[in-house]
């Protein structure tokens, strides 16, 4: 991952009503231009002012603010939850800054637990009006800065990182430089408030400095003890003029321990850049990763930078996909004509031709088979004529084949008498029935016969019947 | 700072919705493919079978073919048919041949007709095995058989079913 880390920050600083732009890499802050007058930024209406370097590089730009632009407070809360400590801190904000609505959107809060082990929170706002101006007026330059954060804010972060318990009790943080010394308060690892002294003469005797120093921290001692109903339990110092002895010495002035904190930027020359403030000690390590900084700049810029990540993950995952499917949409549209043209190539009967010929063959087949299931006329008449006995004789015959097969009979028999009348019919029955198949139900009782009276024969009895019967 | 949020969204919302499209898309065109194949496959099959079978399908279709007669005109058809019908019956010593159209039963493929003679049964029979075997398009629809005590012959009606197809440029087989 390490190649997508951005390694220079770029940014802005604000110090004794002076616009700075610079640039924060790994090893130092780096001015890229010289200080504007803070008046004239947020009157300025050409955009002139604003360097190349910025211009085409402000991603994630951070606004560095004096530590007196920030205002706090603490208070207890009973729930964690997000939106209600929200509305409840600009409600809050908003009651007690009635004059400047745009505060109560400038915040950032941390939370604690107090000693009862109720829920607390620590919320830091921007109060200096000249701050939202400044903010509208970065907008209007198309810098709006995903970031707004003061040195005592990202001190709050570099010392819990450096101290150990820096979260238990109170520790004051002593920044010392050749033309100023900054306190800063902390209580349970959160930043409560700054003082700043300012040394007229850099030339001054470090006993003054020192004495001066014990006296404006003794004083702060008793506003941080008033504050937080507790004491002092640690004192750091952080010099960057080289080989003072200040810890040591304020140690005896202020009959306490001071810790002195190791100068990991003892190489740089600090004292150019001592006009920036405390602000110009810090480099990018130090403000990376920007997330992980309190931030008071307004709800829709924090709001972005929570989104933005997600977004352009989805953005770079959509174009991902996006490039597999259409490569994929290539490939299959490239391979589907191929398939679309099988026919043609191979040089065989279409599958239409074969669909055809399959339909008449099937049409054929149904009509053979009927044919086939036709009842034979000349069977049908060499059946009758094998079944009929020798005494009788036939006079009409009708063979139906279509639509209702069917074979109706008119006869006479010749007989002795009714008994050998029946035994030809029944002869007759019998040899129809074996020739026929389907016909087993016919009996003599559907015979109608009668007697001859008109025979001229008298030795034998004539009987004339008629008969039919349906063909299966 | 709003709208940079909202036109993120659009874009995020524009290449998902890109990549769900182009995803059914190609999910359609595989399918698609996919079918083309199983088509191709039993088309290779059913082209493999029909070689194979060639020979019988034509045989069958030819067979079923010769079941209707194919003729320009029905008229001619029938009169040329009551010509053959009458030499046949001849052949078989059929007597007294009267051939009659019934032209209320006429249709696009099909005419009634009927045939009277006189003969005897053995004759009659034989004359009905060729009637069968040489003209497969005429169907017996039904027979009358009635035998007078004082003749030797009988008197036959035999009712006949043609069937045939127009054609426009065809030869009367």
């Amino acid at each position: 991952m390490g190649i997508f880390k951005n390694n220079k920050i770029r940014g802005s600083i604000v110090n004794n009503e002076e616009f700075y732009f610079m640039e924060f890499d790994q090893d130092s802050a780096k001015p890229i231009s010289d200080g504007i007058p803070l008046n004239q930024f947020l009157t300025e209406v050409e955009s002139d002012l604003i360097p190349d370097k910025i211009r085409h590089k402000k991603d994630n730009y951070i606004l560095i603010v004096p530590d007196y632009w920030l205002g706090n407070y603490s208070f207890q809360f009973q729930t964690k939850k997000r939106s209600l400590v929200e509305t409840y801190i600009e409600r809050k904000l908003n009651a007690e800054h009635p004059g400047d609505p745009e505060i109560k959107y400038f915040f950032d809060y941390s939370n604690f637990r107090t000693e009862q082990g109720d829920m607390g929170f620590y919320v830091y706002f921007l109060q200096e009006p000249k701050s939202i101006q400044l903010y509208q007026q970065c907008i209007k330059y198309k810098l709006a800065p995903a970031f707004i954060t003061a040195p005592s804010l990202i001190w709050e972060r570099k010392l819990t990182q450096v101290v150990s318990d820096f979260a238990k009790g109170g520790k004051l943080f002593i920044y010392l430089t050749s033309r100023e010394c900054f306190l800063y308060f902390f209580f349970s690892g959160h930043y409560l408030f700054s003082r700043n002294i300012s040394f007229s003469n850099s030339e001054i005797e470090s006993s003054e400095k020192l004495a001066t120093l014990t006296f404006e921290i003794n004083q702060s001692l008793y506003s941080f003890s008033q504050k937080t109903k507790s004491g002092m339990d640690q004192i750091y110092l952080l010099s960057t003029v080289p080989g003072q002895g200040y810890a040591q010495n304020l140690a005896e002035m202020l009959d306490r321990k001071v810790l002195e904190l190791d100068n990991q930027e003892q190489d740089r020359e600090m004292e150019a850049l001592e006009y920036l403030g405390p602000a110009g000690y810090f480099t990018a390590r130090d403000l990376a990763p920007s997330r992980k900084l309190l931030n008071v700049v307004n709800k829709q810029a924090k709001t972005e930078l929570e989104w933005r990540p997600i977004q352009i993950q989805g953005i770079a995952i959509g174009i991902c996909l996006l490039l597999l499917l259409i490569g994929q949409w290539i490939f299959v549209w490239k391979w589907f004509p191929y398939r679309h043209t099988y026919n043609i190539k191979s040089g065989t009967m279409s599958k239409n031709e074969i669909v055809q010929i399959y339909h008449r063959y099937n049409d054929s087949l149904e009509l053979l088979l009927q044919e086939g299931a036709r009842i034979s006329p000349q069977n049908t008449l060499i059946k009758v004529a094998q079944s009929t006995p020798k005494n009788i004789r036939l006079k009409k015959m009708l063979v139906e084949i279509e639509p209702n097969p069917s074979v109706s009979m008119e006869g006479i028999s010749k007989s002795q008498g009714p008994d050998q009348f029946k035994d030809s019919l029944s002869s007759l029955l019998t040899n129809l029935k074996s020739r026929f198949q389907g016909i087993k139900t016919l009996n003599i009782k559907d015979i109608d016969f009668e007697i001859d009276k008109e025979s001229k024969d008298l030795s034998v009895n004539t009987y004339r019947f008629k008969f039919k019967f349906n063909l299966p | 700072m709003k709208n940079k949020i909202i036109k993120r969204w659009i874009i995020v919302g524009i290449m998902w919705i890109g990549a769900l499209f182009l995803a059914y898309w190609n999910g359609e065109i595989t399918k698609q493919t996919k079918r083309i194949i199983e088509q191709e496959e039993i088309y290779k099959l059913e082209n493999r079978s029909f070689k194979s079978q060639s020979e019988n399908i034509s045989k069958i279709i030819k067979k079923a073919e010769n079941l209707y007669q194919t003729v320009d005109a029905p008229n001619i058809g029938i009169l040329i048919l009551e010509k053959k019908l009458h030499f046949l019956a001849s052949n078989y010593r059929l007597t007294q041949i009267n051939i009659k159209i019934d032209q209320t039963k006429k249709s696009e493929s099909s005419a009634l007709l009927s045939i009277a003679f006189n003969g005897s049964l053995k004759n009659t029979i034989q004359w009905l095995t060729a009637l069968q075997r040489d003209f497969p398009y005429i169907i017996v629809r039904g027979l009358e058989i009635i035998q007078e005590p004082s003749k030797k012959q009988a008197k036959f009606k035999v009712s006949l079913n043609y069937r045939y197809r127009i054609v426009s440029s065809g030869k009367v087989i």
